[in-house]
C-alpha cells in the first residue's frame, strides 16, 4: 500500500462517501474514503481489491454489477435521488447516489466513481414533518374550527375549510381584508380598535363578527389570531383560528331577549299592583269623601252662616257701646264714671273693638278652607260627574290651563313650551285642566325664591300621548317620593296644600287609563310624566285593571315556556 | 208679612237660617218675615195643611224624608210656594228630581254663603209676588169678559190666601174632615 497521496486526503476528510471501482479489473474497489466506511460499515482495509460480489449478498451484488455495466455501456453519469443501500451493520440506508464513468485519453472507460451521501435523517424529517401536516390538515378538517392566516397587510390568504361551517365565500375571503366586506360587522367591538390592534402586531382572542351571507341569513364567527414572524422578527401577517358561534349567539339572544321580556313583565306587574294599591286608597277615600263631606258641610254651614250674623250684631253693639261712651259724662255719679272707666280698660275696650273683627275674618277664613276641603273630597268621590267623553287636543288643554295659573307662575319662573302641534285625544278635558293645573302649581311650589324654570313638553306615538311638566326646584326624596299620591299628604306649609291635588291626578289618570310617573332628586327638581291613550277602550273600559293582570299572567306563562328550553340546556 | 218655612233635621241650622234672615246689617235686607222652622218633615206637612206659606227651605238629607218628596207633598197643597233646598250633599239623580218633581226655585249648597242665599229668597219671593199677581190680573179679565164667575173668581181668590180652604170635605153632619 503506497503512501496516501494529497488527492486521498482531501477524499477522505469529504462528507460524501467516495468509492473508485476499477474498470479493467472486474471492478475492484480502488478508494474508499472515511465517509464511505461509516456509511456502509464496511473499512478500508475490508473494501479496497473487493468487489461488489465480495461484499454484499449475491442479490444485491448482481443488481449492482448490472447498473455498473449499463453505465460503463451507456457513458454518462447516473445519478439516483434515493437508493436503498444495504451496509454490514445490517439495516439498509436510503442514498442519493452519483456515478460517473471516468475515461483514459483514448476515451476507454477505466474507471466508476460512486459518490453517496446519506439520506435516511432528511427523508425520516421529511416524513414526520409530512404525517404531521396530514395529522394538522384532518384537525382542521374534521373540526367545527378553521385556522386562517393573513399576509402584512391583513389581507386573507389562507383558510382550511371548518367541517361544519359553511365559509363566506373565498373571494371575499382571499386577498381581501375583513373590514373591506360591508357584510361582515363586528360584534363584541368596533373595526377601529380591531385595526389598532392589528397595526400593533397585538395577539387577539375571540373578536366576534356578524356576517350577513347573500341569500340573508345571519351567522356570528368568534376569530382569535396572533401576529407571525418570518426569518427572526420579520412581521409577516397574521394566523389564527375562527369558530362558528351562530347557534351560541341566538341562543344567547333568544335568552337575554326572554329575560328582557320577563323584566318587563315584572315591571308591568309591580307598577299594575301600585296601581291597584294606590286605586283601592282612592276609592276608600272616595266613599269617605261622600259621607264626611255632608256630615262636615251642615255644621260648617251654621257656624259660617252664624258669624255672618255675628258681624252683624257685633257692629251693633259697638254701636250701643259707642253710644253708652258718648253718654258717659252726662252720668252724675263720679264713682260709677270712675268704675266704668276702669272696667273698659281693664278689658281693653279699644283693643277689643280692632281686634274682633279680625278675629272674625280669620275664623270666616278658616271655615272656607274647610269648605275647599271637602269640596276636594267630594271631587273625589264624583257623585256629580256628568262630564262626557270628547276628543280634545292636548296642546290647547296645556295651554289654557297655563293661562289660568300664569299670575302663580309668572314671579316664579320661566315657562319653557316644547309642545308638539296637534294632539287630539280622548279625555275629559276639565279633568284633564285638573292634572295640569295641579302639576304646574306643585311645579311652582317647588321653586324656591330663586327664580327657576318650568319646562312642560308633550309628544305622541300612534298609540299613546304624554306631557311633561319638570321644574327646577327641589326635587323630592325617594321616602317623600313613594307618598305622593297619598290622599292628604303635602310637603307644603300647613294652609297652602290639601295634600289631594297629585291623588286627584291619580285618579283623573287612572279613568283615563293613563299612567303618571315621577322622576326626581334630590336638588335637581323633578319631572312628572303622563301618558294617556290616545283613543280609549269602550269595552273593557270598566276593569281595565283586572283585564291588564289577566293578560300579563297569561304572557308570562307563554315566556316561561318559551325559556324553558334555554334554561334546560 | 210673607211667611216662611224651614225644615231641617239640624236645628242649629233652623236657627243660622233664621238669624240670617232677620241680620239687616247684610243686604240684601228681606221684608219682615213670619219664621215657623221644623226639625220634622211630618211636622212641616202637618204646619202647611193648616197654613198658607209663601217660601219652604228645606235640607235635602233628613231621616225620615227626603227634601224632595218633602217638598213635593208640600207643592201638592201649596203649589204656589215657592221652593228652595239648601243641602249639603246630593247627587245627580236627587238634583234631578228636586227640578222634576219638586219644581225647586234655587238648589243652594251647604255651606252657603248669607249674601247669596238672602238673594235668592229675595228672589224666589219676589218671583212668587208677580206671579200671584198675574194670576188675579188674569183673573179678573176673565171676570169681565166673562169666562169666569164671580163666585168662581172668589173661591180662586179664596184658595190663593189661604190654601186648601176651597178643597175643604165636609161629612153629613156638617162636620170637617181633615186627613189623617
Amino acid at each position: 500500500m503506497s503512501h496516501p497521496t494529497l488527492l486521498d486526503n482531501i477524499v477522505d476528510n469529504l462528507p460524501t462517501a467516495v468509492q473508485l471501482k476499477n474498470v479493467k479489473d472486474n471492478y475492484r474497489i480502488v478508494m474508499w474514503n472515511k465517509a464511505a466506511e461509516t456509511m456502509y460499515g464496511v473499512p478500508r482495509a475490508l473494501a479496497i481489491g473487493r468487489n461488489v460480489h465480495d461484499l454484499w449478498p449475491k442479490a444485491e451484488a448482481d443488481r449492482m454489477h448490472a447498473a455498473d455495466l449499463h453505465l460503463i455501456a451507456a457513458g454518462g453519469v447516473q445519478e439516483a435521488h434515493d437508493r436503498v443501500a444495504p451496509t454490514m451493520r445490517g439495516d439498509p440506508i436510503r442514498v442519493h447516489m452519483r456515478k460517473v464513468a471516468l475515461h483514459d485519453a483514448s476515451g476507454e472507460p477505466t474507471h466508476l466513481l460512486v459518490i453517496a451521501d446519506d439520506m435516511s435523517a432528511q427523508i425520516a424529517a421529511e416524513g414526520a414533518l409530512r404525517d404531521s401536516e396530514a395529522r394538522f390538515r384532518s384537525l382542521y378538517e374534521l373540526s367545527s374550527d378553521w385556522y386562517w392566516e393573513q399576509d402584512t397587510q391583513f389581507r386573507g390568504t389562507m383558510r382550511t375549510h371548518g367541517a361544519l361551517t359553511p365559509s363566506a365565500p373565498a373571494g371575499q375571503f382571499f386577498g381581501h381584508r375583513r373590514w373591506e366586506d360591508a357584510n361582515v360587522s363586528p360584534v363584541n367591538g368596533t373595526w377601529d380598535d380591531h385595526i389598532a390592534l392589528l397595526d400593533a402586531h397585538q395577539p387577539f382572542r375571540n373578536f366576534e363578527i356578524r356576517v350577513v351571507a347573500d341569500d340573508g341569513s345571519l351567522s356570528y364567527r368568534s376569530l382569535s389570531g396572533e401576529p407571525m414572524y418570518g426569518g427572526g422578527d420579520v412581521f409577516a401577517g397574521y394566523r389564527g383560528i375562527g369558530r362558528d358561534i351562530t347557534a351560541q349567539k341566538l341562543a344567547e339572544d333568544s335568552l337575554r331577549r326572554g329575560n328582557a321580556e320577563l323584566v318587563e313583565l315584572n315591571t308591568r306587574l309591580s307598577r299594575t299592583q301600585e296601581q291597584l294599591v294606590q286605586s283601592e286608597k282612592l276609592a276608600s277615600i272616595g266613599q269617605l269623601a261622600a259621607g264626611v263631606a255632608h256630615e262636615i258641610n251642615n255644621p260648617i254651614g251654621y257656624v259660617f252662616s252664624n258669624f255672618t250674623t255675628l258681624e252683624g250684631y257685633l257692629s251693633d253693639l259697638f254701636a250701643v257701646l259707642s253710644a253708652y261712651q258718648a253718654a258717659e259724662p252726662m252720668c252724675s255719679s263720679p264713682e260709677t264714671l270712675a268704675r266704668l272707666m276702669a272696667l273698659r280698660e281693664r278689658v281693653e275696650l279699644d283693643f277689643l273693638k280692632t281686634d274682633i273683627p279680625v278675629l272674625i275674618a280669620e275664623s270666616k277664613e278658616g271655615i272656607a278652607r274647610v269648605k275647599t276641603i271637602v269640596q276636594n273630597l267630594k271631587d273625589f268621590s264624583r257623585v256629580d260627574d256628568t262630564q262626557q267623553w270628547q276628543s280634545f287636543d292636548l296642546r290647547k288643554c296645556i295651554e289654557s290651563t297655563l293661562k289660568m295659573v300664569n299670575n302663580e307662575i309668572k314671579y316664579k319662573a320661566d315657562v319653557v313650551l316644547s309642545l308638539e302641534p296637534a294632539t287630539e285625544i280622548d279625555c275629559l278635558p276639565s279633568q284633564l285642566n285638573q292634572v295640569i293645573l295641579n302639576l304646574l302649581v306643585n311645579a311652582a311650589h317647588a321653586i324656591g325664591p330663586e327664580r327657576g324654570t318650568i319646562t312642560v313638553r308633550s309628544g305622541s306615538d300612534e298609540r299613546n300621548a304624554w306631557f311633561s311638566v319638570a321644574d327646577s326646584g327641589c326635587g323630592m326624596s325617594r321616602d317623600v317620593q313613594l307618598r305622593i299620591f297619598d290622599p292628604f299628604f303635602t310637603t307644603k306649609p300647613v294652609g297652602e296644600g290639601t295634600g289631594l291635588g297629585l291623588s286627584l291626578s291619580y285618579g283623573i289618570v287612572q279613568k283615563h287609563h293613563g299612567r303618571i310617573e315621577v322622576d326626581s332628586t334630590p336638588g335637581n327638581g323633578t319631572t312628572f310624566t303622563v301618558t294617556l291613550p290616545i283613543r280609549q277602550r269602550t269595552a273593557t273600559a270598566d276593569a281595565p285593571v283586572v283585564a291588564d293582570l289577566a293578560l300579563l299572567a297569561n304572557a308570562a306563562r307563554a315566556s316561561a315556556r318559551e325559556l324553558e328550553p334555554h334554561i334546560r340546556s | 208679612m210673607p211667611r216662611l218655612l224651614l225644615v231641617d233635621d239640624e236645628p242649629n241650622i233652623l236657627k243660622a237660617l233664621t238669624r240670617m234672615c232677620w241680620n239687616e246689617k247684610l243686604v240684601p235686607v228681606l221684608p219682615d218675615l213670619k219664621i215657623t222652622a221644623f226639625e220634622s218633615p211630618f211636622e212641616a206637612i202637618e204646619f202647611a195643611t193648616h197654613y198658607p206659606i209663601d217660601l219652604v227651605i228645606s235640607d235635602f238629607r233628613m231621616p225620615a224624608m227626603n227634601g224632595v218628596a218633602l217638598l213635593s207633598r208640600i207643592r201638592a197643597l201649596q203649589p204656589d210656594a215657592a221652593r228652595i233646598i239648601v243641602s249639603a250633599f246630593a247627587d245627580k239623580e236627587g238634583i234631578i228630581s228636586a227640578i222634576n218633581d219638586a219644581a225647586i226655585f234655587r238648589f243652594v249648597t251647604k255651606p252657603w254663603i248669607d249674601q247669596e242665599l238672602k238673594t235668592a229668597i229675595g228672589a224666589a219671593l219676589d218671583h212668587r209676588a208677580r206671579a200671584i199677581e198675574t194670576s188675579l190680573l188674569a183673573d179678573e179679565t176673565r171676570l169681565k169678559r166673562g169666562a169666569l164667575t164671580a163666585h168662581e173668581a172668589a173661591l180662586r181668590r179664596l184658595e190663593i190666601e189661604s190654601p186648601g180652604i176651597t178643597k175643604v170635605r165636609w161629612d153629613a153632619d156638617g162636620g170637617v174632615l181633615l186627613d189623617a
